[in-house]
């Protein structure tokens, strides 16, 4: 007795007869359905999310989270689109056809057996009523194909029909095994009977009752009444809206009546260890439902005509010889044992092959080995990729943190200002252009832009100052955008995939320059005179070549690796280099250089002498001067290092002297500063990085004696300092504090406190004048000295800089030797375009969501410290273009209007700015989305690769992750006015400008000096 | 007692989701057999001939990406090599290899949509579509690279290419066609040998090699016919003589052999493409040709073994900066003019299918 009845039984005691069996049918009826729409929507859900990963997809992922509320959405969608109806449509049918093809399946469910006790009703002719019950649908199905006036919909009523009906029987007869062994007709009584479920007595009867139930729910591939890619959609091509909807809610309900059916009648229903009844019968339906998808998301549709071969042929007939052996096996053992699943199982196996091979499918006989291969080989590959991991994008997709000018409309205010970064760089690297490269992963172009005007990116991208990023103008919203480590990523591509063949520049003149001094400062000097057509010789004293990139920085920041591959590519470009060569030794001098036939001689020594501490004891055994230490270590030679080391000042070289002590294995690190940490030069994350590995700092101490014990060294005195009144750094002066005096236990000192320059270089007698701080004196603008013909840049006329300051300085040099080459005056070349920068109040960042700058990953601390291994690892693919996505796209164009002419359509446009004095600069390209084909053609055009930099939707279209334009950007462009304002004479951006745009920036930083000095 | 019937007349398209854009077919069915059928198109139609006179050479190479937008690379193969050929303008070797690389890449990639909608005409859930999509995306993304398009890629000029491929290409290239072959391993587990695909293209849909002949029909069309027929062997045009590939042709000229033809098309471009990319000299990519340049007066006709056929540009010039005449041999077009006589007599379902074997599309058909 059902848990329905026993509550019917128990209200007849308290109640009236028809009001005692009315009520609780009502609640179960409600709770019934409420139950098979919620699982309707979890098959929904599980089909089109099972299908999505099938399909290498994500499948749903948009409402709610893993897209769960998607049926509810396509609920709500359904429920509010238009009912249309057919002009020559029956309309009562049409209406009545959703409906007749929905109620059958609802009562179905009256008579499953969800667990034990848990049901409606338990006819005792339950079979005879889903059998019935079921195939009321088709009438409603031919009803709506009949209805609604269209050719394709009576197409799929045909098709209903006949597949129905053809399919009903192989299904009926399929049951009848069952019926034999269970004895019974109740579903309560088939369940109670499976000890074993009946899948595994029944094989034959279990695999038919399967593929007829599939066809009879109309599942793939047996969906040829709504096959649409012939008949569109079958019966409900004219149905749309909740009509519709009722089909799409019957169509699953009906799957999940059948699920049901099959679990009761094979699966044993709800039998099962552990989980109680109900659960097990809801895990077993949505399983059988899990196959059915798969079959969908695997196997194409089978013809009409096939179809019924299917059931007529090879279905059919198998379940009548399934009945006849079934009857056998009862007569023989009429308790039905367990172990006939042994016999019936091969049974099964053999029956198909044999069968299957009787009749012809292609044109082919079928042969025994090969059936189902096929079938069974995609089945298995669609499974395989159900756990690959899907290849399209999960939603919500991830927002790029872009600029509403990056993304096309308004991409310049005015062109006569350019982006900070570019303008605060030395070298004058189009930041914005690479960045912007970058973005775009075009990593190799990226790192051919930076070569542009700097010729070591490798280096740059690991230990530049980066001044750009100070003036960075993102830095006013969030972060500066981080584009050293931007540069460096580009560098680490462009070495992971091979830099590729160097081919020479041609030689175009006669005259020849001597460099002395490989360092950053010469060897750009060096490469920019041999692009001009120079033949160049570098002269460095040491054995290996770099300078300060390679003798004062230590491997950790940049290994001597990749620095030797930079500069070997600048040599293939074809500057000699002299190794071991010192001027000013072995009778190599200024004047035998000129001698040899050297028009312009560049003097790029750099700084390579260290500053003396000038306190009592800095003579004592185990000082060591931090330039000297620094140097020796990375030239190979042996370095000891003491236990306990101090080493004194605050600049990026004390930080590395003291880091490289470390790794060398001392002890205990100290670092001894006499301002506090706000002044300190070194970089910020030198810094760090040192305090993470354990060096301490004193902040405001300074020493005042090394102590002394016979002849070594036992301990510094220091004294605390405090700070009093700018001094003309326009850092605060550190004042010593009378009495502080402490000793500091060490026994090795490295005074790493500024670096002078060696003049050894010179003769004893030289001319050249120098300054007090002991740099050559040199005119600002063109580097030359007072003696015609030689010229100097670098640390050896600035003291101790940058490497970008000194490859600017290098640039600009052998842009004035060229000058005094052709007899021209530097003095008199024209800057050609005076421009501001553009300040962060130009730009419009309404719509710009804040992000974190990307971090650098680092080595952990206990790995860095034990060698020499770079710390830094530089940024993934994914960072990278993240990170260069920051970017706010400040630019430039140069309204040259190329791009205009170019456009088949002349759907682009250059929009002027209006301002009181009348028409100016370029507003902002206008390109209608209407008319604009993609050609490109107008990026091509553009002289100075702005379109092509730009990350205009339409100019560009490089990532797709640019392509979402705000509704402002759709709107077309008005009528095309008269372009009466005068075009600009701009030439395009050239290297050779870019080293005039400098020298503005130089003029202006010395007007500004001598305001001040005013 | 007889059944009285009548033949009725249904118009699959232009709007079916199956006719592969807006073609119409108006079919005479007897049941579900065809007895007639009556091919209409010309809803794609833009002019793209006419309005090819009142462009410059270089303007129009843009529009040859919009005429079979599945092959825009091929389609830009042909228009050049017509225009080099009217004004004698020599292409550097770089430039003929990357010619190469990019076409063959776009027949893989229009083989692959052919194949795979192909199987979603026959009911496929668009499983094998997106798996073939998958990598469709790479070569699209190999394309994006060089030329930072995806579909309309006017990537090719007179005298060269627009762009050299950057660095980041030929990694990925490798990457891609080391890749290939495991892929196409997959397709083949997924419906070569399927029974349901078996049953459902076997046999249907044939075209004899003399009828396919007279049709004048081309590409893997004819060859499943058994035709060994290919303008990179036969006529070899670019370098192509210089590559070693097979030309895989068919038996019956079944459907089932029209998307065979594709399969072993695409392992044959793949092996064009790893020799063209071990060959892959240094050097420019174009010989500069100015955007206003003026033929000299006269008439050429350049042909490409596009993925669908041979494809033709005849170019009629009269001295000025834009052609005389502009005209097209799209092969989709006289493909398909053999549709009627393959699916008579077979149901409706099959002629979709077939439809889908030939492998068309509209934007070439109608121009």
């Amino acid at each position: 007795m059902g848990v329905l009845e026993q509550f019917q039984n128990w209200l007849l005691n308290y109640l009236p007869d028809w009001a005692a069996y009315l009520i609780p049918v009502l609640i179960a009826f409600t709770i019934l359905s409420t139950f098979i729409l919620l699982v309707v929507m979890a098959f929904i859900y599980i089909e089109r999310r099972l299908i999505g990963r099938f399909q290498i997809r994500q499948g749903p992922n948009r409402a709610g989270p893993q897209g769960v509320l998607q049926p509810i959405a396509d609920a709500v969608k359904i429920l509010l689109k238009e009912d249309i109806i057919p002009i020559l449509a029956d309309r009562k049918i049409h209406w009545l056809a959703p409906v007749i093809t929905f109620v059958p399946v609802l009562l179905i469910f009256a008579i499953i057996p969800w667990g034990h006790g848990a049901f409606i009703a338990d006819l005792n002719i339950g079979i005879l009523y889903i059998i019935a019950i079921s195939s009321l649908g088709v009438v409603g199905i031919f009803m709506a194909g009949w209805s609604s006036s269209n050719k394709y919909s009576l197409l799929g009523a045909m098709r209903v029909m006949a597949q129905m009906i053809s399919y009903e029987i192989p299904l009926v007869l399929s049951i009848i095994g069952v019926l034999i062994i269970a004895g019974s007709m109740s579903m309560v009584s088939i369940v109670e009977a499976q000890t074993v479920p009946f899948f595994l007595l029944q094989p034959l009867g279990f695999l038919i009752f399967f593929l007829a139930l599939a066809a009879e729910i109309n599942r793939s591939p047996f969906d040829l009444l709504e096959a649409d890619s012939e008949i569109v959609a079958g019966f409900h091509t004219e149905y749309s809206g909740m009509k519709y909807g009722l089909f799409m809610l019957g169509e699953y309900a009906h799957a999940f009546a059948a699920s049901a059916i099959l679990t009761a009648l094979f699966l044993g229903g709800g039998k099962g260890p552990l989980l109680p009844d109900a659960m097990w019968f809801m895990l077993k339906v949505f399983i059988i439902f899990a196959a059915l998808v798969w079959m969908r998301g695997t196997l194409p549709r089978l013809r009409v005509d096939q179809l019924m071969e299917f059931a007529w042929k090879f279905l059919f007939p198998l379940a009548i010889i399934n009945i006849f052996i079934t009857g056998i096996e009862v007569i023989l053992w009429p308790e039905f044992p367990w172990w006939l699943m042994f016999v019936n199982i091969p049974i099964a196996a053999i029956l198909i092959v044999l069968w299957s091979s009787m009749f012809r499918v292609y044109g082919e006989r079928v042969s025994f080995t090969h059936f189902g291969r096929g079938v069974a080989k995609g089945m298995a590959l669609t499974f395989r990729h159900l756990f690959r991991h899907p290849i399209t994008v999960q939603y919500p997709e991830q927002r790029l943190s872009v600029s509403k000018r990056a993304r096309g409309q308004r991409f310049v205010r005015d062109e006569r200002k350019r982006a900070p970064c570019i303008a605060a760089c030395p070298a004058s690297v189009d930041v914005q252009g690479y960045v912007a490269l970058i973005t775009q992963g075009r990593f190799v172009e990226a790192v051919g832009l930076i070569r542009q005007t700097n010729p070591f990116p490798v280096v740059c991208g690991r230990v530049c100052t980066h001044p750009c990023e100070t003036a960075c103008n993102r830095k006013s919203m969030d972060k500066a955008v981080a584009i050293r480590d931007l540069k460096r990523f580009v560098t680490d591509y462009e070495m992971s995939i091979g830099r590729g063949e160097i081919t020479p520049y041609p030689r175009t003149r006669d005259e020849r320059v001597a460099v002395i001094g490989s360092g950053p400062g010469g060897l750009t000097a060096a490469r920019d005179l041999v692009r001009m057509g120079y033949g160049v010789t570098v002269f460095e004293a040491l054995p290996i070549a770099g300078g300060m990139m390679a003798v004062g920085i230590p491997e950790y920041r940049l290994p001597k690796a990749v620095l030797q591959k930079e500069i070997d590519g600048i040599l293939q470009l074809g500057v000699e280099l002299k190794l071991n060569s010192p001027v000013g030794k072995n009778g190599l001098t200024l004047e035998s250089l000129k001698g040899q036939g050297y028009k312009a001689i560049i003097i790029a020594v750099g700084a390579h002498d260290s500053m003396k501490l000038d306190i009592p004891g800095e003579d004592v055994e185990g000082v060591y001067h931090g330039v000297f230490f620094l140097r020796d270590g990375l030239l190979g030679k042996k370095v000891k290092v003491g236990n306990r080391v101090a080493i004194v000042g605050g600049g990026n070289v004390a930080i590395d002297a003291a880091r490289t002590a470390l790794r060398l294995g001392a002890k205990d690190v100290t670092i001894v500063y006499r301002r506090s940490r706000q002044e300190m030069p070194a970089d910020e994350e030198e810094i760090e990085d040192a305090e993470a590995e354990g060096i301490k700092i004193h902040y405001l101490a300074a020493p005042v004696r090394v102590l002394e014990d016979s002849g070594k060294m036992a301990g510094l005195e220091c004294i605390r300092m405090e700070l009093g009144e700018p001094d003309a750094s326009g850092r605060r002066r550190p004042v010593p504090v009378e009495g502080s005096e402490f000793v500091l236990d060490i026994d090795m000192l490295i005074p790493a406190i500024g670096q002078a320059i060696d003049l050894s270089c010179l003769p004893q007698d030289h001319e050249l004048n120098i300054t007090k701080r002991g740099t050559f004196e040199v005119d600002p603008l063109s580097m030359a000295t007072n003696i015609p013909g030689i010229f100097a840049c670098g640390d050896a006329v600035s003291g101790p800089a940058t490497v970008v300051e000194a490859i600017g300085a290098g640039t600009r040099t052998a842009l004035a030797v060229d000058c005094y080459l052709r007899g021209e005056k530097f003095e008199e070349l024209e800057p050609v375009l005076p421009l501001k920068e553009v300040a962060f109040e130009d730009l419009d960042i309404s719509d710009v969501e804040s992000k974190d700058r990307a971090k650098m990953p680092h080595l952990p601390v206990e790995a860095r410290i034990r060698g020499f291994e770079e710390a830094a690892l530089g940024f993934s693919e994914e960072t990278a273009i993240e990170e260069a996505n920051r970017c706010l796209n400040c630019g430039f164009c140069a309204w040259c209007r190329q791009c205009e002419d170019a456009c088949p359509y002349g759907v682009i446009r250059i929009v002027p700015q209006e301002t009181p004095e009348g028409m100016t600069g370029v507003d902002r390209f206008d390109i209608d989305l209407g008319e604009c084909i993609f050609c490109g053609l107008c990026i091509e055009a553009c002289p100075a690769h702005r379109l092509y930099l730009s990350r205009i939707y339409e100019a560009a279209c490089y990532r797709r992750g640019d392509m979402a334009l705000d509704k402002e950007g759709l709107k077309p462009s008005p009528e095309k006015q008269p372009s009466a304002y005068a075009r600009p004479e701009i030439e395009p951006a050239l290297p050779k400008q870019a080293l005039l745009l400098d020298r503005n920036r130089v003029v202006e930083e010395e007007e500004e000096e001598k305001e001040k000095v005013k | 007692m007889t059944l009285e019937t009548e033949p009725v007349t249904i118009n699959i398209g232009p709007q079916h989701p199956s006719t592969h854009g807006v073609f119409r077919m108006r079919v005479t069915f007897d049941g579900e057999v065809i007895i007639d059928m009556e091919p209409v198109f010309g809803y794609l139609h833009r002019g793209i001939e006419k309005l090819a006179e009142h462009k410059t050479y270089v303007q129009n190479i843009p529009f040859t990406d919009r005429l079979d937008y599945l092959a825009a690379m091929s389609n830009n193969f042909a228009y050049v090599l017509a225009v080099e050929k009217l004004a004698g303008i020599e292409v550097p070797e770089r430039a003929e290899y990357i010619r190469i690389i990019m076409a063959e890449l776009m027949r893989i990639s229009s083989h692959l949509m052919g194949v795979g909608f192909f199987l979603n005409d026959m009911g496929a859930f668009m499983t094998p579509v997106l798996y073939m999509l998958r990598e469709r995306e790479k070569i699209l993304d190999l394309f994006e690279m060089a030329c930072g398009q995806r579909l309309t890629y006017n990537y090719m000029r007179f005298g060269g290419v627009s762009h050299d491929i950057p660095g980041e290409f030929i990694p990925a290239l490798k990457r891609f066609i080391d890749e290939m072959p495991g892929y196409i391993d997959e397709y083949d587990q997924l419906i070569a040998e399927n029974e349901i695909v078996l049953a459902r293209t076997k046999g249907i849909g044939i075209l004899p090699a003399d009828k396919a002949i007279n049709a004048s029909v081309a590409g893997p069309v004819l060859r499943a016919s058994g035709v060994k027929w290919d303008l990179r062997k036969a006529d070899p045009y670019s370098i192509y003589d210089r590559f070693n590939f097979d030309v895989p042709t068919g038996t019956n000229g079944d459907n089932y052999d029209r998307y065979r033809m594709k399969i072993e098309e695409i392992k044959q471009s793949v092996r064009i493409v790893k020799q063209a990319m071990e060959q892959l000299p240094q050097g420019e990519v174009c010989t500069r040709v100015s955007p206003t340049f003026k033929p000299p007066k006269g008439e050429a006709y350049g042909r490409v073994e596009g993925p669908k056929g041979e494809l033709g540009f005849f170019i009629v010039s009269d001295g000025s900066a834009k052609p005389y005449r502009f005209k097209v041999r799209p092969p989709a077009l006289i493909n398909l003019t053999v549709l009627r006589d393959m699916i008579i007599g077979w149901k409706l379902a099959d002629a979709i299918v077939t439809f889908g074997s030939i492998d068309i599309c509209m934007g070439e058909v109608d121009r």
